[in-house]
């Protein structure tokens, strides 16, 4: 091991920090710690003046490692730890290769000039400076292939494709129908917008939407594909893609359709929901593209009729199925949404035909809307909104608890379809609490929807079931007059004040019932992810939310379809509910967080890289499990691999690993005791010795802003940034007690915003375990404390600090360090 | 034919399994007697103490040393057999780690006393009368051993030149030390001071589930009697508490074969520091629902409150050995 050169620097930051500490002196004793070869005391390191002078001087004197003393990493506004790590590049020094010692504002800022303060900045650049020695340049070889993987043709993935391929780079866009375009074509007239009432002819944009991407010259489009496995290899992603055989090849095939006429088969057609069928050999709609015919097998008879008729000799009933395998820089998962299936909730009477979902509707509409049962011309159409969803309460069981925020919008703009095609008939929307068209465009539909004569109910479902007086005597109906003979009858209960329908046509009963007969009703039901996107998900190890969506990166409000795993993004409405505006939004977005990536080729600045000892893991795959970044997997060869190229450097692995095979470079367990060993050397003898581990991005900036929130801190309060709350062990927690620490506090990321995903619940879990031994050894258990510390939470952590240094007080120094001291060997 | 060396084998605060272990030797226990003279072994040969104290330092080649230091007579017995042997070997658990006794360690001696004297069901004791060190009757005074405070382990106590763990050592693992000790009569040769007679790594490395692991984590505890426990998959995939991660290997998986769980008696493995620490750690991170977005704490708590009785559980063979060894009484 070479140990490093150490350039350190010590800043006044003008007076702030000299004001409060002695920083002569400091500089005097950092000159004497192991490996300084050079130091500088300066005004203020973040002027560029004296910046460049200093990192000038540092090149020529070979310096390799820079330890800087004066503000914070985490918080300073003019020297943040990003602008350390470019300026190391800048100097051709590793960027792993710095440390910084807050004496800023962790100290001079919080405490009164003296003793203890200039104690407690040199107790912290010592823990600096000794976690320095142990820095390891990290150096990754992996380079970030130029091809990207979109998983998904629609809206999102076309969008996503076409800017990938526009810079230049390679987009491989897999399609699991038989035509692109996704949920586009099959909506007979799109939203322009939310903000803007215009509407698009999916069947005019779509085919222009899709062209401009497959037009592309570095865009491979694949239809009939799968992605068969897909998994991490040397920082980039290594996919096996299936495609299901083409028995007419696009290439020859002129879509004259002559097999299609000829062709005695007919088959399911996904395209239309199932509701409309098709040939065996067919295009499932006249606007597909790519523009070819292709053939169902399993509805196909090979009676050979089609190769008789075809003019192009384009088929070939003896194709075969072809996979190839490639490696890619970014994947996209574009994979769209499904309506939440209601089959299993008989009260929404799924199974009569006529029953029908927001998208079959779409279907019927374009054909021309008659009743799926009899072809008959619909006299009456109920829609029912929050079908399945919104679930929450009692309603808990009975679908998805979220708003899917398009079907409000949606129906208004079907019904308005309807009341454009068939002039008598009657429409009613049936809500539950409220109509939720946000925005400038979808407020405007429902405006025009109520202006037309529209009915509205509020109401509570009870159930729908067959009419058993459809087409019978017109004298026992229940509602209405109108009402009679229609094929459906739906079951209300009242909900809330209003007894009555917005035009009185509906009027509750005394019991608060109500019943609707239909011929049609439309159930607006929930977006939900498309199947199989989970095991996509599973592969790629990205974590999803209870509802099946990806859940972002954290900050997740500046980090938009980025997830969890690095250049894995999420568009469309893979993520969650969309229109397609938002989707080619999302699409677009996502490309433009993947191209810098792909074209630097490199990959970003890490410092901190998990790595697992193959002699001594035991292949318990713990590590796996907890890993939010997907970095870690088990290897063909049955060994538990970390890629670095993933790995986000939160050290869960080193927390939970039984046998310390993992651990984090730059952040290791060694490093850590060795700070703690330091840290408390200028405390007064008696002062309780308090050691904050406080995590990376909010706990520790909670410390930083102690002065902004008028808190205060003692002196006997040392702070080790941690990468995440969870990076430590609870083994070394209590290594630490042994090392005479008498109270710890751990400090993790608010509730459902920790950067590590779970890194903080793992944490209070592990801690509050902990904390139960401690009990039962009779070691204090608020020696030792978890608590949920934000940025903002400087209040916080102050009570926690001040009431630990009280109690500890009390309870006096720390029985197993004493023990320690005074020597466990003693009685031999 | 060579001399023979000396062997002692000496019984402390153990439940006597050691010995038997090395009776259940059967005719390999010969191997021993071939190379060695036992010279003392007061549980199966009619040695008495006095005879250790005729003995010349240093004479006793290799002393097998099981259970754990309770009473001063243990600690004596003990100083005693390192002032006489060459090589002190720490024969089986509760030597080694304190074992099953050293739980005793979550009290001290008083607590000891009174759960055993004075407040368990059974216990008659109006006068509280506790065993005392000296007791004056009309023929003289009677003494006992002195209680400590707290169990120790051999190591604590004396100088330890190997270690041979298990509750008790295996078949397998006393026939290595035999090996050993046969290689000493051959030629003076011994292994490296401090080594233990086992494997290195945590047990699952030689476990034979070991590929049924996946990446799943742990929803729910169970406890073995509650479910039905595949024999075929890991116990922790299975929801159960297994020591294995936290255990060394050498015992050759005996209990997993006999489809139970490790419990932990070969103690920590190489790089660990104690065997409760490093499992409340990782039961503190996998065992979880997973669902981890909108979660209340009190729900998500609840998968490790399952977990009632970590030291028991975590630390049934190795307290005395752990960062925190004993009740610290901390504030009182």
């Amino acid at each position: 091991m070479t140990y490093p050169k150490i350039g350190a620097v010590v800043c006044d930051c003008q007076g702030e920090i000299s004001s409060k500490i002695d920083t002569d002196l400091l500089f005097n004793k950092v000159m004497e710690l192991e490996n300084i070869i050079s130091i500088k005391h300066v005004q203020a390191l973040c002027q560029e003046k004296i910046l460049t002078s200093v990192f000038e001087e540092f090149v020529k004197e070979k310096v390799n490692a820079f330890l800087f003393i004066g503000c914070s990493a985490r918080s300073s506004l003019k020297f943040p730890e990003k602008k350390i790590s470019f300026l190391m590049n800048l100097y051709s020094m590793n960027p792993s290769m710095f440390e910084v010692a807050n004496i800023r504002e962790q100290c001079a800022w919080i405490h009164e000039k003296g003793e203890q303060s200039f104690n407690k900045a040199y107790d912290q650049i010592r823990m600096a400076h000794i976690r320095l020695i142990h820095d390891e340049p990290l150096i990754l070889n992996s380079v970030i292939e130029d091809k990207a993987l979109i998983i998904g043709g629609g809206a999102a993935g076309l969008e996503a494709a076409k800017n990938i391929a526009q810079v230049g780079l390679k987009a491989t866009l897999v399609e699991k129908n038989s035509y692109l375009g996704g949920r586009i074509p099959q909506i007979r007239i799109l939203f322009q917008s939310e903000n803007w009432n215009g509407k698009c002819i999916s069947h005019c944009v779509g085919p222009v939407h899709i062209n401009d991407t497959i037009v592309e010259p570095s865009v491979s489009a694949f239809v009939n594909s799968e992605i068969e496995t897909i998994e991490k290899r040397d920082g980039n992603f290594f996919a096996k893609i299936k495609k299901a055989p083409e028995y007419v090849d696009p290439d020859k095939c002129i879509s004259c359709g002559k097999c299609a006429e000829i062709c005695p088969e007919f088959a399911k057609n996904d395209f239309e929901e199932g509701l409309f069928i098709r040939k065996a050999i067919d295009k499932d709609f006249p606007m597909a593209i790519p523009d070819s015919f292709n053939i169902i097998k399993e509805f196909c008879t090979e009676c050979g009729k089609c190769l008789e008729v075809c003019p192009a000799d384009a088929i070939n009933l003896k194709a075969e199925e072809k996979c190839f395998e490639d490696y890619f820089g970014a994947v996209f998962l574009s994979t769209g949404f499904e309506h939440k299936s209601l089959g299993s909730l008989p009260e929404y009477g799924t199974k009569e035909p006529d029953v029908v979902t927001g998208m079959e509707f779409e279907r019927i509409i374009d054909h021309g809307l008659k009743c799926p049962s009899d072809q008959r011309e619909p006299d009456h159409i109920v829609f029912i909104l929050c079908a399945g969803s919104r679930a929450v309460g009692g309603k808990i069981s009975s679908g998805v608890p979220y708003c899917s925020k398009t079907c409000c919008a949606t129906t208004m703009k079907q019904a308005i379809q309807v009341s454009n095609m068939l002039i008598s008939a009657r429409i009613t929307i049936i809500y539950y609490y409220d109509i939720r068209t946000y925005e400038r465009t979808f407020e405007a539909l429902y405006n025009s929807a109520q202006s037309i004569g529209i009915e509205f109910v509020q109401g509570n479902l009870e159930s729908i079931e067959k009419n058993s007086n459809a087409h019978s005597e017109a004298n026992s109906g229940t509602g209405t007059e109108f009402d009679l003979n229609k094929g459906l009858k739906i079951k209300l209960e009242q909900l809330g004040e209003q007894k009555s329908s917005t035009m009185e046509d509906y009027v509750f009963n005394e019991q608060g019932k109500l019943e609707i007969d239909a011929d049609i009703i439309v159930l607006a039901s929930a977006q939900t992810p498309k199947k199989g996107s989970d095991s996509l998900a599973e592969k790629l190890k990205i974590p999803l939310d209870n509802a099946g969506f990806p859940i972002e990166n954290q900050p997740r409000i500046f980090r938009p379809t980025e997830t969890f795993v690095d250049r894995v993004y999420a568009a469309g409405a893979s993520t969650g509910p969309k229109v397609v505006q938002q989707a080619v939004e999302q699409g677009r977005a996502a490309a433009m967080n993947a191209i810098p990536r792909m074209l630097n080729k490199n990959l970003n600045i890490h410092k901190f890289a998990n790595y697992i000892d193959p002699e001594t893991c035991v292949n318990c795959r713990f590590c796996e499990t907890v890993c939010p970044h997907g970095a870690i997997s088990l290897t063909g060869d049955g060994i538990v691999m970390v890629d670095q190229a993933f790995c986000q450097g939160c050290g869960l692995c080193q927390a939970v690993c039984p046998t310390h095979a993992a651990s984090l470079t730059n952040f290791s367990e060694k490093q850590i005791l060795e700070q703690v060993d330091v840290a408390f050397d200028g405390l007064q003898q008696g002062e309780p010795k308090i050691l904050g581990l406080l995590c990376y991005w909010c706990s520790y900036s909670a410390a930083d802003f102690i002065k902004k929130y008028d808190c205060e801190l003692p002196t006997n309060f040392r702070v080790i940034r941690t990468r995440c709350s969870s990076s430590v062990h609870t083994s070394l927690l209590f290594e630490m007690f042994k090392r005479g620490v008498d109270g710890i506090i751990v400090g993790g990321c608010p509730v459902n915003s920790c950067h590590h995903l779970h890194g903080n619940y793992l944490s209070d879990r592990r801690i509050h375990l902990a904390s139960k031994l401690m009990d039962q050894l009779g070691l204090d258990s608020g020696r030792l404390i978890f608590d949920y510390i934000g940025v903002a939470d400087s209040k916080i952590l102050a009570t926690r600090v001040k009431a630990m240094d009280k109690k500890l007080r009390e309870l006096g120094a720390n029985p197993v360090g004493l023990q320690q001291q005074l020597g466990d060997k003693n009685e031999k | 034919m060579k001399n023979k060396i000396k062997i002692a084998i000496n019984w402390a605060g153990a439940c006597g399994g050691c010995d038997v272990a090395i009776l259940d030797l059967e005719e390999k226990v010969f191997d021993i007697t071939s190379i060695a003279d036992i010279v003392y072994w007061p549980v199966a040969m009619d040695f008495k103490r006095k005879d250790l104290f005729d003995y010349d330092d240093k004479s006793i080649d290799i002393t097998l040393f099981n259970g754990m230091i309770r009473t001063s007579e243990h600690k004596e017995d003990a100083q005693l057999l390192r002032k006489k042997s060459k090589v002190m070997i720490a024969f089986g658990s509760c030597a080694c780690f304190g074992g099953i006794p050293g739980m005793a360690n979550f009290t001290d001696k008083k607590g000891v006393f009174d759960c055993s004297y004075k407040d368990t069901a059974s216990s008659f004791n109006p006068d509280n009368i506790f065993p005392e060190i000296n007791v004056k009757k009309k023929s003289g005074t009677l003494t006992l051993p002195s209680f400590q405070n707290h169990v120790n382990t051999l190591d604590q106590v004396v100088d330890v030149d190997y270690f041979v763990p298990g509750c008790p050592p295996t078949y397998d693992i006393i026939l290595k030390a035999v090996t050993i000790i046969a290689g000493y009569a051959d030629n003076g040769d011994l292994p490296k001071k401090g080594t233990i007679i086992a494997g290195k790594n945590a047990l699952c490395s030689e476990c034979r589930r070991n590929n049924s692991m996946t990446s799943k984590v742990i929803e729910k505890i169970v406890r073995p009697h509650e479910k039905m426990i595949d024999p075929d998959i890991c116990f922790l995939e299975q929801g159960i508490i297994c020591m294995g991660p936290f255990t060394r290997s050498g015992c050759g998986s005996t209990c997993i074969d006999a489809n139970m769980p490790c419990r932990g008696c070969f103690g920590p493995a190489e790089n660990q520091y104690d065997q409760g620490t490093e499992a409340m750690s990782t039961f503190g991170s996998a065992v979880t629902t997973g669902q981890d977005d909108y979660i209340v704490r009190g729900e998500m708590l609840r998968p490790v409150n399952s977990i009632k009785d970590p030291l028991g559980t975590f630390y049934r063979f190795s307290l005395p050995n752990a960062i925190i060894n004993k009740n610290m009484k901390d504030g009182k």
